[in-house]
């Protein structure tokens, strides 16, 4: 029976491809496991956290030492730990340095023999269209799993972590319960890092990237990936091509608009044709040819470059040809009034006489479950669509009210919840700050000092008078269990 | 199992009627010769072509005599209707009727025969009486012919509710309504309510997510209505525009604020739209502490016939010519305005629209409409959250911002027809219009001027929360116009009339509709 069993075996390993069994034990010693212990803040009362949860991702090991991952795995963590594959042992890990606009990130760990007998991994070339590839998820403590999957697609989608274009690789998998950085391998190098699944297409961070991320923290101060600050669109009806002088050039993209912060402001206007970006022409819709993938979004080009380059674009204005040159700026999804992303460090949020404020971000409206675009508030959704501009000023943030601690001070308004400020005592309020110091200027009204806050679109209103709002507040940090340093609006005489 | 459930209801009627006391069933007796059955075959206008008709669907309805040929139901029995008979209980032959008088927001219409004596002819034909508020607990029955039945059916319930609530066939209209603990079901509407053998209210509308749950409309609602139609024509009611802030004044600090009383009442304005009558009297920050005299409570309401009611009621029930006497604070000041009551501006409304077409212009393909809530509900049953955010955001809120508030019409584009001439436009369908040539657009008349006036080489067109515009060569769209209706069968290519002109209207004078 032994000697059977030990046939079938030596069978099995001898219909195995050579080259992949031996492989994967090597992989074995260059993926980690990385567990992630996360603690969100509660969005709706954000003096306090959720409840923690533990994930499970992998991570590569570098030349460096370091443990590379996706930011999904360092995403609001407050403990991270690193396991080698075939070991029980455990060990403390620190985020050394995480880009969470490109969703990557490294990890140290603080004791350095945690990671004595592995290997680096070597960093592979980009894919091409059908390439077959290995992903390899955690099977046990000791064994990692090889699937399968092909390259259907890069596409510059927004990264799984922030609002930056960003170029993907979509492999086509059969399985489900993958994304968890699993790593990607072809020919015993590293092409990828999974990001995300959506339904049979594994979403993942294609080497390039990790490249271009891997080269910028070797070098003397990260610079990170940039973007033009330029609203490009594609030219393809003839009339719109006669109208702005575009008749009889071949490609470009019009020039929609040139957002205020950009390196472009004084160079660009709008309706020119940017005809190429360096030296690649790009086409009226707004592409640009890759010799592996072919026609790829335009902002391919941006991906390849630093914050800090120069970017040299030729543009025709009004059917004259004209250069252009500036310093691209490193991207900033939070670079909108309506904030992208916050997974570090405590929510912003204000109480006055148990109206809690805070600023309007995604995150908030991820409440809503996974339909919250279609589902959330409707006032807080159309402001992040149609009224979330970048402006000069960068601290601007959208306002509004969550919801109000109800207590006797504040009785008559305790039913109002995600309602947009506009003006505070009469001051536009556009951060924390200005509402602060709005509530600084009280109206005055016969002896009596008063808040009058004014809500948009709709002009409603909360005025609220400030004798015993000290000692409400109080009331409500012991009501509501909240900490009565950071959070409650303090009149200037009472703040240390 | 839909037919299973309308027979038991039916025989669950019955039932109630054979234990009712011998004088409710000799009442219903002396009742039945004023109630009909209303048939029509209505043909509703498509939105998304809206040059076309849909198919037609039949249903069915009550009505009941009110005198002088007169028949009263609810106006989304006969909505859209291009043929209607009314048919006495009892009676073999239908008679060929039309719609005389016709009020979506009060749902209620009044119906005549096709032929002058018609109706009038019918033997032993009573009008109904009406009678005031029903108290609350007190009984009524409510006749019709549920689920389409031949048979007359009563049910009885009682008074569980008056307030000031939506009528849905309106959209978002609210008025007077009362609500009884008994069955509504479809085919009772426009039937009449009693109490003895006078009619307290109109069988109209149910709340589906509750059993028995049915609502009716009041009296003074109905009286309202025939008030109106008495010079010939239908004005409707007329529209507030006011954005109150109900519950303000509960906060003693805010209520010293505006130097009133604690707890001594009064409601916070928060916006008048530009559109309505209260516009130039009225001013955001106005307290308003009373209307007509009755004191208006904190939480917004006013007491009427014995219930506490929304303020707004007393506004509502108000005719045109009439006036409403505000008491209000204003910059700490007691003060009282007359507001004359006359219709409104023009302008987007979240009502439903029943006109035979929705108002549109169709130019180089590009078929432009008005955002209505009719518009809306093509995205289905789920519409407030499957329509694009923002139609559903601008059909609520465009009254509160500066780039929309003084619109007659929010204008979209609801397909684009394709032709060379509009082929490699951009996909900005279901996009709101901004502007045409740079030159904002207020309505469907701006818009048909603005392609029709315009002499540049092109034509631009710009959508908000859009960079990327529209451009069509000129002399290529004009020449392209008449080629792309007929391709496609636009006929009429615009349709500038508003909601007055109603598809129920057929074989009238006219007049009348609202």
């Amino acid at each position: 029976m032994r000697i059977r069993l030990a046939v079938c075996l030596l069978l099995a390993l001898l219909y195995q491809p050579a080259a992949l069994a031996a492989s994967a034990e090597r992989y074995e010693e260059q993926v980690i496991r990385v567990h992630a212990t996360k603690r969100e803040i509660d969005r709706s009362s954000p003096w306090q956290s959720e409840d923690t949860v533990q994930q499970d991702f992998l991570g590569v090991v570098l030349p460096s030492g370091a443990v590379l991952t996706t930011a999904n795995a360092v995403t609001n963590a407050i403990y991270v730990e690193l396991q080698r594959f075939g070991t029980t042992a455990r060990g403390e890990a620190v985020v050394a340095f995480v880009d969470y606009e490109v969703n990557l990130a490294l990890l140290k760990p603080t004791n350095a023999a945690l990671l004595s007998g592995t290997k680096a991994v070597t960093l592979g070339d980009d894919l091409a269209m059908d390439d077959s590839v290995g992903i390899y998820k955690a099977r046990d403590a000791y064994h990692l799993s090889r699937l399968s999957g092909s390259l259907q697609e890069v596409a510059v989608i927004s990264a799984a972590t922030s609002s930056y274009g960003l170029i993907s690789y979509a492999i086509k998998v059969q399985q489900n319960g993958l994304g968890w950085s699993e790593p990607l391998f072809l020919q015993g190098k590293l092409i990828g890092l999974s990001s995300g699944q959506d339904q049979n297409f594994l979403q993942a961070v294609p080497i390039a990237v990790i490249r271009h991320f891997l080269n910028d923290h070797h070098d003397a101060g990260y610079r990170g990936f940039p973007a033009m600050g330029v609203q490009l669109e594609p030219l393809l009806s003839p009339d719109t091509r006669r109208l702005i002088g575009a008749k009889n050039i071949a490609g470009g993209v019009r020039v929609a608009e040139v957002q205020a912060n950009s390196p472009f402001t004084a160079l660009l206007r709008t309706n020119d044709v940017v005809v190429a970006m360096g030296n690649v022409a790009l086409s009226e819709e707004g592409l640009v040819n890759h010799a592996t993938w072919g026609k790829i979004h335009l902002k391919y080009l941006l991906n390849q470059h630093y914050g800090g380059d120069e970017l040299k674009l030729k543009v025709v204005r009004q059917g004259t040809e004209l250069t252009v040159q500036a310093r691209l700026q490193r991207f900033d999804s939070n670079r909108v009034p309506v904030v992208s992303y916050r997974y570090e460090g405590p929510e912003p949020h204000l109480i006055f006489g148990g109206l809690v404020f805070q600023e309007l971000s995604q995150d908030y409206l991820k409440q809503w479950g996974k339909d919250w675009r279609e589902v959330g508030p409707s006032d807080l959704l159309f402001t992040m669509n149609f009224a979330n501009k970048v402006t000069a000023q960068k601290s601007t943030r959208v306002i509004f009210l969550t919801r109000v601690l109800a207590d006797p001070f504040n009785r008559g308004y305790t039913e109002l919840r995600n309602r947009l400020v506009d003006t505070v005592n009469g001051h536009k309020i556009t951060s924390l700050a200005g509402l602060r110091e709005a509530l600084d200027k009280p109206l005055q009204l016969q002896g009596q000092a008063y808040a009058r806050i004014k809500f948009a679109p709709e002009g409603s209103e909360v005025i609220l008078g400030l004798s015993g709002l000290e000692a409400a507040q109080a009331r409500m940090a012991r009501t509501y269990e909240i900490p009565t340093t950071g959070s409650f609006y303090q009149i200037p005489g009472a703040r240390p | 199992m839909r037919h299973v459930r309308a027979l038991y209801l039916v025989v669950s009627a019955s039932f109630m009627l054979g234990r009712a006391e011998p004088a409710a069933a000799l009442n219903l007796n002396a009742l039945r010769s004023s109630i009909f059955k209303i048939q029509i075959v209505a043909d509703e206008p498509s939105l998304t072509e809206p040059w076309k008709r849909l198919p037609s669907s039949h249903s069915s309805g009550t009505g009941f005599y009110i005198g002088d040929g007169r028949i009263l139901t609810n106006a989304h029995v006969v909505a859209n209707a291009s043929f209607v008979t009314v048919l006495r209980d009892g009676d073999a032959a239908p008679i060929a009727a039309r719609v005389r008088f016709i009020g979506h927001d009060c749902d209620l219409a009044v119906l005549e025969a096709v032929e002058p004596a018609g109706i009038k002819a019918i033997a032993k034909l009573e009008a109904m009486t009406f009678g005031s508020l029903p108290k609350l607990r007190s009984p009524v029955s409510t006749i019709g012919f549920p689920m389409g039945g031949d048979q007359l059916s009563i049910t009885e319930g009682i008074v569980s509710r008056i307030s000031y609530h939506r009528y849905i066939h309106h959209g978002n209209a609210r008025h007077l309504l009362v609500q009884v603990d008994s069955a509504i079901n479809p085919g009772n509407s426009g039937g009449p309510v009693v109490q003895g053998r006078q009619v307290i209210g109109v069988a109209f509308q149910t709340y589906t997510q509750a059993q028995s749950t049915g609502y009716i409309i009041p009296t003074p609602v109905v009286r309202r209505f025939l008030l109106d139609i008495g010079n010939g024509r239908y004005e409707g009611h007329p529209g507030d525009g006011l954005t109150t802030t109900d519950g303000a004044l509960l906060n003693h600090s805010t209520a010293a604020f505006y130097g009133l009383n604690p707890d001594g009442g009064g409601v916070t304005v928060a916006h008048v739209n530009a559109w309505a009558p209260t516009s130039e009297l009225v001013k955001p920050g106005d307290i308003l502490l009373a209307i007509d005299g009755q004191p208006i409570g904190i939480d917004g309401k006013v007491s009427y016939s014995g219930e506490r009611v929304d303020f707004r009621t007393i506004f509502d029930l108000k005719l045109m010519g009439d006036k409403a006497h505000f008491s209000l604070m204003r910059d700490g000041q007691p003060r009282t305005v007359d507001v004359p009551i006359k219709p409104s501006l023009p302008h987007h409304s979240t009502d439903l629209i029943y006109a035979k077409h929705p108002r549109y212009f169709v130019y180089a393909g590009l078929v432009f409409t008005v955002l209505s809530r009719n518009f809306l509900q093509t995205w289905g049953e789920r519409w407030y959250r499957e329509a694009p955010l923002l139609l559903r955001y601008l059909d609520n809120n465009a009254m509160y911002l500066q780039d929309f508030a003084a619109n007659q019409d929010i204008i979209v584009l609801a397909k684009r027809l394709p032709d060379n001439v509009n082929a490699y436009i951009p996909n900005h369908v279901h996009r709101v219009l901004r502007s045409v040539d740079d030159q904002p657009i207020s309505s469907m008349e701006a818009l048909v001027a603005a392609f029709s006036q315009g002499t540049g080489e092109f034509v631009t067109i710009q959508f908000f929360g859009n960079l990327d515009q529209i451009v069509l060569d000129r002399s290529k769209a004009v020449a392209r116009n008449a080629i792309i209706n007929k391709t496609y069968g636009v006929e009429p290519d615009r349709w500038l009339k508003g909601a007055t002109d109603d598809g129920a209207m057929h074989g009238s004078d006219g007049e009348g509709s609202h």
